[in-house]
């Protein structure tokens, strides 16, 4: 998939960042806990020493066990939440398809000396007029895909993507004589 | 026969204390177990809880549900 003018979902991108950068900051607040209770007891008497340090070994050993067992736990609920988001993206992307497949939608450019025929059209963006050349179910969005500028876009041919204002993908010229926007 | 007597009651004795002796080193060794099992509880608990704490506060500072938003 082309880059596109639109903001990533969660669900393809940022939560595997989050994940990544949750487990790595834990692990090492718990590195930082321990070497903060090893340096406490560093400057005490014999006794609190050993107390201090046992701490800090405590920390490092069970700390160590319950990360793993938080972190196994979270990668676990991740992947099942995406698991569900995936199957779904599957599903609305099918059923897009099987509708255009079994409805014959394509699109023809009526311009002359063009006449592309295509499967999905380049769509604009009615806020910004950006265009986007690729606009269904993928990574951008499931159902809808959020424009750079903030504006909400429909994916698919089932929730109106087909409203918005198409152009060739071949000579970029307007496909609907409906739609004649004008950039501000 | 007063002899004898003490005699048996010295045998009742030194099983008596053997018996004591074995108790107390069972006894101690109990002790001993349980200030290493409570020092190790304590060790788990005090690990858990840290661990738990930083992996919560990891998971607020990070897990944000909401796209990245773009300078305009």
């Amino acid at each position: 998939m082309k880059d596109q003018p639109a903001i990533k979902s969660y669900f393809f991108e940022k939560g595997y960042k989050d994940l990544s950068n949750t487990i790595k900051d834990s692990w090492s607040s718990n590195i930082a806990s321990a070497l903060d209770l090893f340096a406490k007891g560093g400057a005490r008497e014999w006794h609190a020493k050993i107390v201090y340090f046992s701490a800090g070994l405590a920390v490092i050993i069970f700390g160590a066990v319950l990360f793993s067992v938080l972190s196994l736990l979270h990668i676990v609920l991740l992947f099942l939440v995406f698991l569900v988001i995936y199957i779904s993206y599957t599903l609305v992307l099918a059923v897009d398809y099987l509708y255009r497949v079994k409805n014959k939608i394509t699109t023809s450019c009526p311009n002359s000396g063009c006449f592309e025929k295509n499967v999905v059209p380049v769509y604009q963006c009615p806020n910004c007029f950006a265009e986007h050349d690729e606009l269904w179910p993928g990574k951008f969005g499931i159902l809808n895909r959020t424009c750079n500028c903030g504006a909400e876009l429909p994916t698919t041919f089932l929730n109106g993507r087909n409203k918005l204002y198409a152009s060739c993908p071949k000579c970029r010229k307007n496909l609907s004589k409906r739609f004649n926007p004008e950039p501000l | 026969m007063i002899r004898r007597y003490i005699e048996v009651d010295d045998d009742d004795n030194a099983g008596a204390s053997l018996f004591g002796y074995f108790i107390l080193l069972m006894l101690a060794l109990a002790a001993i177990a349980f200030v290493l099992a409570a020092f190790v509880f304590a060790g788990a608990l005090l690990g858990g809880w840290v661990a738990i704490s930083n992996y919560t506060k990891s998971f607020i500072k990070n897990v944000k549900l909401e796209r990245p938003t773009l300078a305009p």
